[in-house]
C-alpha cells in the first residue's frame, strides 16, 4: 500500500482578509477515506479549494512528498459540487473520463493505448462501462458523481478531495458511491470527503477532521469523532438523553 | 447543374465564393466555443463596439482593410478591457460595464463617420458586402482565419476543459482567465475578418447560428465544433447562391438560409427537436407504474 503523504503546514486562508481557516496542520496518508466535517462556514469547501490551489494561501504551504503541491498538478484530484457543471455541455460519459487523461497528454499529446486502457478501468471502477456512451445529462444523480469520480480517477491521482458527494444522492445512490470509494482507498489513495451527515460518519469513514475555523480535532474515528470534539467543532450542546 | 456553376463565371462571385468558404468555416468551428462558453450576448455588444474603431481608421486611413482592421481591434479590446476593470473596481458586474460601455462606444462611432472624408454607409458596417471583396480583403480574411484555426488546434484540449468544468482546470494549472480572454480575442478577430463580407451584425450569425443548431443535434463535442464550420460553410455558399438567383443582398440571405436550418433543427430535430417531443408516446409513466405495481403484488 501506498504510502504518500500530503502535508499541510500552517495553512491560513482569508477571503477579504477575513481568515476562513487559519494555521492548519494536518498530515494526512493515502490509504484513508477521511471525513471533513463542521459546521456551514467551518471552512470545508474552503480546505478543499486550498488544497487544489484554487484559492490564494495566505500563510502555510501544502507539501506532497516534500515537493509543494502546486509543482505536483496532477496528483490532486478535484472533484467539484454537481451543481456546478452544465449536464447539457455535449459530451458522454466516455469522453467526460477522456478528459482525466488531459493533464498527462497536454496540447500535442496522442491518444495512446495505454490512455485507453485507463479510461476503461477508470470506467470500470466506477461502475459506469455500460453507460459510458450515454450523454451526461441522461445520468441520474449518483450515476453523475460516479462519472466525476471516474474523470479524477483517469487522472491517476493519489489524492482526491471531494465537495460534499453525497448530498441529495439517495441511500442507495451513497452505498454504490462509498463502495466505489472504498475501492480507491484500497487501492492506496487518499480520499477527502467533506460532509455534514454526522449520522453516516461511521459508516463511511475511518478517520474524521473536525473543523471551525481552525482544527478542533483529526484521527482516526475512535479517536476524535466523539461527543465532546463534535460539541467544540459545532459550538452547540449536544442533548444525547435525558438523565 | 448550370445553376450551380453560372454564377462562378463572374470573377465577383468567385471571390464571394472564397471569402464565403474562409468565413463559414472558421466562424463556424469557432461558434461552437462561443455557444458552449455562453458567450453569444457578449459577441452581440463586442460587434457594436467595433464601429467606433472603424470610423477612426476610415478617418486616419480612409477605406484601407488594414485600416479598419486595427481600428476595429482596439476598439473592441478597450470595451472587453474597460468593462472588465469597471466591474473589478466597483460593483457594476461585467455584463453592466460592457453593456454600457458598448453602446456608448456604438454612439461615438456613429457621430465619428459623420466627419469621415469619404461617404461611408453604416449599413455597409453593418451588413457587408461579400459580392465586393477586393483581393486585399480576401488575403487578410484567410491570413486571420489560418491565425484563429491554429490557435484553436494549439489550445482545444485545455479549452474544452475550461468550458466544461473551468474549477478542475484551475485546479490542474490551466489559467482559465487567460483562456477566456483568449476565446474573447478569437471571437473579435473572427468578427473582423467577415466585417466587409457580410458586415459586423451578420457576422455574429455565422458565430452563433451554425453551432447552436448543431448544439440541438447532436450529444458530441468534435460533431458539435466540425459539425458548425461544415454548417457554417455550407450555409454561406447556399445564402450566397440564393442571393445570386433571388437577387437578395447576399449577407442577410446568408443568415437567413443558417436561420432556417436553425429553426428546422428546434423544430425538427430527432432528439431535442419541440415537434418529436410533442409526438413521443406518453405512456411510459403508466407502464412502469403497471410494473411496480405487478411486482408489488407477487
Amino acid at each position: 500500500m501506498s504510502s504518500h503523504h500530503l502535508l499541510v503546514k500552517d495553512l491560513t486562508v482569508s477571503y477579504d482578509r477575513i481568515p476562513a481557516i487559519h494555521h492548519l496542520n494536518l498530515d494526512l496518508v493515502c490509504g484513508h477515506c477521511i471525513g471533513l466535517l463542521g459546521p456551514n462556514g467551518a471552512g470545508k469547501t474552503t480546505l478543499i479549494k486550498a488544497l487544489t490551489g484554487l484559492v490564494p494561501i495566505e500563510t502555510g504551504s501544502v507539501e506532497i512528498e516534500g515537493h509543494h503541491a502546486k509543482n505536483r498538478v496532477g496528483q490532486i484530484a478535484y472533484l467539484p459540487q454537481r451543481g456546478l457543471i452544465d449536464w447539457d455541455f455535449p459530451i458522454t460519459v466516455r469522453g467526460m473520463v477522456e478528459m482525466g487523461r488531459f493533464a498527462t497528454l497536454g496540447a500535442w499529446g496522442l491518444f495512446s493505448d495505454r490512455d485507453q486502457t485507463i479510461v476503461e478501468e477508470a470506467l470500470r471502477v466506477s461502475r459506469l462501462e455500460r453507460l459510458a456512451d450515454r450523454q451526461i445529462s441522461a445520468l441520474s444523480g449518483g450515476q453523475q458523481q460516479r462519472a466525476f469520480l471516474a474523470r479524477a480517477y483517469a487522472q491517476q491521482a493519489e489524492f482526491y478531495l471531494l465537495d460534499e458527494p453525497f448530498t441529495g444522492l439517495d441511500t442507495n445512490a451513497q452505498t454504490d458511491f462509498h463502495a466505489i470509494l472504498q475501492t480507491m482507498v484500497t487501492q492506496g489513495k487518499l480520499v477527502l470527503v467533506s460532509h455534514h451527515d454526522l449520522k453516516s460518519v461511521p459508516n463511511l469513514f475511518d478517520q474524521v477532521i473536525l473543523l471551525n475555523g481552525e482544527l478542533v480535532a483529526f484521527g482516526s474515528l475512535e479517536a476524535a469523532f466523539n461527543l465532546q470534539n463534535i460539541d467544540r467543532a459545532y459550538a452547540t450542546q449536544i442533548v444525547t438523553s435525558a438523565h | 447543374m448550370h445553376w450551380l456553376l453560372e454564377p462562378f463565371h463572374f470573377e465577383f462571385m468567385q471571390k464571394a465564393l472564397l471569402g464565403c468558404l474562409l468565413i463559414g468555416f472558421t466562424n463556424g468551428y469557432l461558434s461552437g466555443f462561443i455557444v458552449l462558453r455562453r458567450h453569444a450576448l457578449l459577441a452581440d455588444a463586442l460587434s457594436h463596439s467595433l464601429l467606433p474603431g472603424v470610423a477612426t481608421g476610415v478617418l486616419i486611413w480612409g477605406l484601407q482593410p488594414m485600416g479598419l482592421f486595427v481600428g476595429a481591434l482596439v476598439a473592441a479590446l478597450l470595451v472587453v478591457v474597460g468593462g472588465k476593470m469597471i466591474s473589478r473596481s466597483s460593483r457594476i458586474k461585467d455584463d453592466t460595464s460592457i453593456g454600457a460601455l458598448y453602446v456608448i462606444a456604438f454612439a461615438v462611432g456613429i457621430i465619428l463617420l459623420k466627419y469621415s472624408p469619404v461617404r461611408v454607409d453604416l449599413s455597409h458596417f453593418l451588413f457587408g458586402n461579400v459580392l465586393g471583396l477586393s483581393n486585399m480583403d480576401l488575403c487578410l480574411t484567410y491570413a486571420l482565419s489560418s491565425i484563429i484555426l491554429l490557435i484553436l488546434a494549439i489550445v482545444q484540449r485545455q479549452l474544452l476543459l475550461v468550458l466544461f468544468d473551468p474549477a478542475v482546470a484551475l485546479s490542474l494549472g490551466i489559467r482559465v482567465a487567460w483562456f477566456d480572454y483568449l476565446l474573447i480575442a478569437l471571437m473579435v478577430v473572427a468578427m473582423i475578418s467577415s466585417l466587409q463580407a457580410v458586415g459586423i451584425v451578420l457576422s455574429l450569425g455565422l458565430l452563433i447560428l451554425p453551432a447552436a443548431t448543431i448544439y440541438l443535434l447532436s450529444d458530441s463535442f468534435a460533431v458539435m465544433v466540425w459539425g458548425g464550420a461544415a454548417l457554417g460553410v455550407g450555409g454561406a455558399v447556399a445564402g450566397l447562391m440564393l442571393s445570386y438567383w433571388a437577387d437578395l443582398p447576399s449577407g442577410p440571405a446568408i443568415v437567413l438560409v443558417l436561420g432556417l436550418g436553425f429553426v428546422l433543427a428546434y423544430l425538427f430535430g430527432p432528439r431535442y427537436g419541440v415537434i418529436p417531443k410533442l409526438l413521443r408516446p406518453r405512456h411510459l409513466h403508466e407502464e412502469s407504474m403497471k410494473r411496480w405495481k405487478d411486482h408489488d403484488h407477487v
